[in-house]
């Protein structure tokens, strides 16, 4: 009977593998720049940086060669490709907002249109300005030149635009214009975008879909590549700005390192077992995570509708150490009468070590991060499916070992060295590995900022220099936003951010709507202000205006419109007289409608200022944040020293929570201070030795670190515990072989990813590497010296 | 008038107008070949000019007058000796200017809207190559001979009317700009003392000093 229902519940594992495997086919894996963030407010942040449409914009650069010209004007060759390329572009299906020309004559439009708004749109400040060319001898000044001008050939159809606003009030609103250039360092000609040098012209665009993501970026690369192709002129090249290159950079060198260093992976973990274990069905304790990740993958979506990729891919690695068990096992399940035994020890070890990891993992659901919290709860799944499956699978495929050699059994005298009396010695140097791992941590600094897990191609970096040498003045800038439920509440909070930016004095280098567009609650403002202002000053500006008209050949009565036209009130300007204008490429990236944030209404609005964002703007864009209700400020510097904080109180949190629970279940295990140190010894050399070479290599630790050191405690504690136990049921050199194995196979693994060119797959490399290379040895001559352990029983 | 009577007229009129059209169209071809064709043997010119203003904010009409100069391909001078004296330069793409009222300034027409559509006209007028003009003037042949330029676009048709090129019937050069802008106002200029091809001295086209 026991027999039957054994067979009946592994049958019952291998379905509910198959199950899951048909269950995971389903799952939607997506990749989400957001699940690496800590912190609502962060995420919100990003949100919001998506809903402005940062992340989906794509910026070409279109270059010609010295030879087609350039100097202030741009060679025809260059804007012809600029302008085949923008149409092109428009016409995809892949992109929304182009933006590569303005329309003919808009100059024209707009200043007839922004001088319908002037009562509205000019300040006090203005005003002011306007009063200085009031008086008489600056009228005739005025007079003069109005007069010459129409006279000019520049003047030949201006008389009806002079007749209206002889002051040039118009100018003093064009003058504003310069506020939605903030620091792009651009010209116009012809329409086009051109730089200073005339020998660069920019097209950009936003992409339907976010550009963090590998799968959209590579289609919209290829759309671009094509376009690009077909509408390039010879001698004209483009370079590419935006999140879109650096996707694809990571995206294409993490294929690459794992193109080069997989194969070689899996060659030497294959033949560390095959060389070790010496039968083909030892191979199986391989697949035991494999077997595990399909079942968890599906439990997992009951949990999380959406998983993160990386969760996934992390998830998995992290369940990888559930093959540890599965070599224990093998190595360790003894036949006896014809049945798989496993030794109690054997059992208490796997209990202790299962109990560990868990405790481990759960301690990563606490993290703030969410793909963190995912990755935690596929990997509790998987060990918990690895466990089941290496107990129930692997024991009876132990009867299958062979004989050791000679010479294997010689390497593995070799590495139990606590009883050849060099204890002392060892301890000495654990000692000092501790004492410098001390001294590193304490040097260490956590580098939240995902850019340091970026990648981007030699090319990528030269494009992106010559694009800020060519295009952008100064360095980078917060986004200052403020939103509204209605156009109207957005802008007026802008106008808010504006004029508190204004009494800072820190108005250099902002990109502002607000001097071109005030808010309803300004535009009124300015509307009073005005009718004051000129029902103040017709009385005396009628007769000195036709005074020094008339002086200088003027018919009497010539600017009567004006006169007429001044205290007539405006209507309000709305937003869409201007983003449905030619101002609009510029408007767009300023002022947008956007769909709800979760939460949130059902549609709002954005007014965004970009602030130069540097030490010098650093306090009033705090203020502006602490003091400006429903105003959010992204600043990639705040940014980045918020991640640092909380990535920093998250690692805290979890290995001293992780740490805890583990030192309670070692000691309820042992209950012996000395056996507790020699468990929880491999569990510090591996923390030392990264510390220690973390500090002698730059003093930086990043996610990558935090979350394969996590991987690192879980697994050298299970040596410590496989150690300790098998010391005290009578230390086998088996266990020696069995620890060792693991520790080859997590090595080669992941360790040979030390080598790899991506960041993010180096420090996870390294981290093994250090982490495990420590622990290993560790767990192998001085936990048995700190059990007190003086002699090894063969196996 | 019997029917057979009116049947023979309404044939007549119905033959003239389709015989006209073409001939027509092709006169204003033939005369546009003839126009080029003679412009391209003129590689420079100087004259006088004579511009008379008629506005109706002006209490008289203003009259201008001065000197222009040409260097083919893109090379004018237009200078204002009477009653102020004035200077606009032309050299390819980018031009200078000075005078009382519009201080010594370069600008660069790619990038001064204004100064695009003012260099475009004054080329035109006086270089001849009025085909350039059709995407935004409906062109005219008429008596003089003339071209009358009826701009197509809603923007410019907003305030300018039309422009009226009289040319000599000999030498096909310009004699007579008018400019009709909505509302009534008028601007006429006068080119006289033409004289083809003389060698114009570089400075003319970068010096931006009136009367030098």
């Amino acid at each position: 009977m026991p027999k039957l229902s054994g067979k009946i519940l592994n049958i019952l594992l291998l379905l509910g593998v198959l199950l899951g495997g048909y269950l995971a086919l389903g799952v939607k894996v997506e990749e989400n720049a957001m699940d690496l963030l800590p912190g609502e407010a962060l995420r919100g942040d990003l949100e919001l940086l998506q809903q402005l449409g940062v992340v989906n914009q794509v910026y070409l650069s279109l270059e010609c060669d010295q030879a087609l010209g350039g100097g202030p004007t741009a060679p025809p060759e260059l804007l012809r490709s600029a302008g085949a390329v923008g149409a092109a572009l428009a016409e995809s299906p892949l992109f929304c907002e182009v933006f590569y020309r303005l329309p003919e004559g808009y100059e024209f439009g707009l200043a007839t249109t922004l001088r319908r708004y002037l009562p509205v749109l000019l300040d006090p400040y203005d005003l002011k300005e306007i009063e200085g060319r009031l008086a008489p001898a600056a009228l005739d000044q005025r007079m003069r030149q109005a007069f010459l001008t129409l006279n000019n050939p520049t003047g030949l159809l201006m008389a009806r635009l002079v007749q209206n606003d002889p002051l040039d009030l118009t100018g003093l609103m064009l003058g504003k214009l310069a506020s939605l250039r903030g620091r792009l360092r651009l010209t116009v000609q012809d329409g086009y975008f051109v730089s200073e040098d005339g020998r660069h012209c920019l097209v950009w665009a936003e992409s339907v879909t976010p550009l963090i993501a590998s799968a959209p970026a590579t289609a919209v690369k290829a759309e671009l590549d094509r376009v690009l192709a077909k509408s390039l002129e010879k001698g004209v090249r483009a370079r590419l700005i935006g999140p879109l290159p650096h996707t694809l950079s990571n995206s294409e060198t993490i294929k690459r390192d794992l193109a080069r260093l997989l194969p070689f992976d899996v060659v030497v973990l294959l033949l560390v077992l095959f060389l070790a274990l010496r039968t083909w069905q030892s191979l199986v304790v391989v697949l035991i995570p494999f077997l595990a990740a399909p079942p968890a993958l599906a439990l997992l979506s009951l949990f999380y509708p959406r998983i993160s990729a990386m969760s996934l891919g992390f998830g998995i690695v992290l369940l990888g150490s559930g093959a540890d068990y599965a070599i224990h096992l093998y190595l360790g399940a003894r036949m006896e009468n014809g049945r798989a035994v496993v030794p109690g020890g054997l059992r208490r070890s796997l209990l202790v070590a299962s109990l560990t990891t868990f405790a481990v993992f759960i301690a990563l659901l606490f993290s703030h991060v969410p793909s963190h919290r995912q990755m935690a709860t596929l990997a509790i799944f998987g060990m918990a499916f690895s466990i089941l499956l290496a107990v129930r699978l692997v024991p009876p495929l132990g009867a299958y070992q062979k004989s050791e050699p000679a010479a294997l059994a010689a390497v593995r005298r070799l590495l139990v060295v606590p009883g050849r009396g060099w204890g002392g010695l060892l301890l000495a140097g654990w000692l000092l590995l501790l004492i410098g791992g001390v001294v590193g941590w304490s040097r260490l600094h956590y580098n939240g900022d995902l850019k340091s897990m970026d990648t981007p191609t030699a090319e990528v970096v030269a494009d992106e220099r010559e694009f800020l040498a060519t295009w952008a003045k100064g360095g980078e800038q917060a986004f200052v936003v403020a939103a509204g439920a209605t156009p109207e509440t957005a802008l007026d909070l802008n106008d808010r951010v504006y004029a508190r930016l204004t009494e800072a004095g820190k108005l250099t280098g902002v990109q502002s709507l607000a001097p071109v567009l005030p808010g309803p609650t300004r535009q009124a403002r300015n509307g009073a202000a005005w009718q004051s202002f000129w029902t103040a000053q017709l009385p005396t500006l009628q007769p000195a205006l036709e005074r020094a008209a008339t002086a200088q050949g003027f018919a009497p009565g010539a600017f009567a419109p004006f006169l007429a036209g001044v205290t007539q009130p405006a209507p309000p300007l709305s937003v869409t007289v201007l983003t449905d204008g030619p101002l609009h490429p510029f408007l767009a990236a300023l002022f947008r409608q956007v769909p709800a944030v979760a939460g949130g209404s059902e549609r709002h609005y954005l007014a965004t200022t970009l602030v130069p964002d540097g030490p010098e703007t650093a306090s009033v864009l705090d203020a502006l944040g602490r003091e400006i209700p429903g105003v959010r400020v992204l600043s990639n510097t705040r940014w980045r020293q918020q991640v640092d904080v909380l990535m920093r109180s998250d690692i805290l949190t979890i290995i001293a929570g992780a740490g805890l629970v583990v030192l309670l279940i070692c000691f309820l295990a042992f209950r012996n201070a000395r056996d507790l140190l020699a468990t929880l010894a491999p569990v510090l050399s591996a923390q030392a030795a990264m510390a220690v070479f973390a500090w002698l290599t730059g003093g930086e630790l990043n996610m990558m670190h935090l979350l394969m050191g996590i991987l690192v405690i879980g697994m050298s504690v299970d040596y410590g515990i496989f150690i300790v136990t098998a010391c005290r049921e009578g230390l086998s050199a088996q266990t020696f072989l069995a620890i060792s194995l693991c520790a080859l196979s997590t090595l080669s693994g992941f360790g040979v990813l030390a080598f790899a060119v991506h960041p993010a797959l180096r420090a996870l490399g390294l981290t093994v590497l250090i982490g495990i290379g420590a622990a290993w040895p560790t767990a192998l001559w001085i936990s048995p010296v700190l059990a007190g352990v003086k002699k090894v029983k063969p196996c | 008038m019997n029917r057979t009577n009116l049947k023979f007229i309404l044939t007549l009129v119905a033959l003239v107008l389709l015989t006209a059209q073409p001939v027509l169209a092709e006169s204003l071809d033939d005369f546009l070949t003839r126009v080029e064709a003679r412009a391209a043997g003129t590689k420079s010119f100087a004259c006088d000019f004579r511009q008379e203003r008629r506005l109706a904010i002006f209490a008289k009409p203003v009259v201008f007058s001065g000197k222009l100069f040409l260097a083919r391909p893109d090379r004018l001078r237009w200078e204002f000796t009477s009653p102020i004296a004035s200077l606009l330069i032309l050299d390819g793409k980018t031009g200078r200017r000075c005078g009382e009222g519009s201080p010594a300034s370069e600008f660069n027409l790619e990038r001064d809207p204004v100064m695009r559509l003012v260099a475009g006209q004054l080329r035109t007028w006086t270089n001849g190559n009025y085909r350039e003009l059709l995407g935004e003037f409906g062109l005219e042949l008429a008596a003089g001979p003339s071209l009358i330029l009826k701009p197509r676009k809603e923007g410019l048709a907003s305030f300018l009317n039309r422009i009226v090129v009289v040319f000599d019937p000999d030498s096909l050069q310009p004699v007579r700009v008018e400019i009709h802008e909505e509302g009534g106002d008028r601007t006429v200029i006068s080119f006289s003392s033409y004289r083809l091809n003389p060698e114009l001295a570089p400075a003319l086209f970068s010096a931006c000093r009136p009367g030098s």
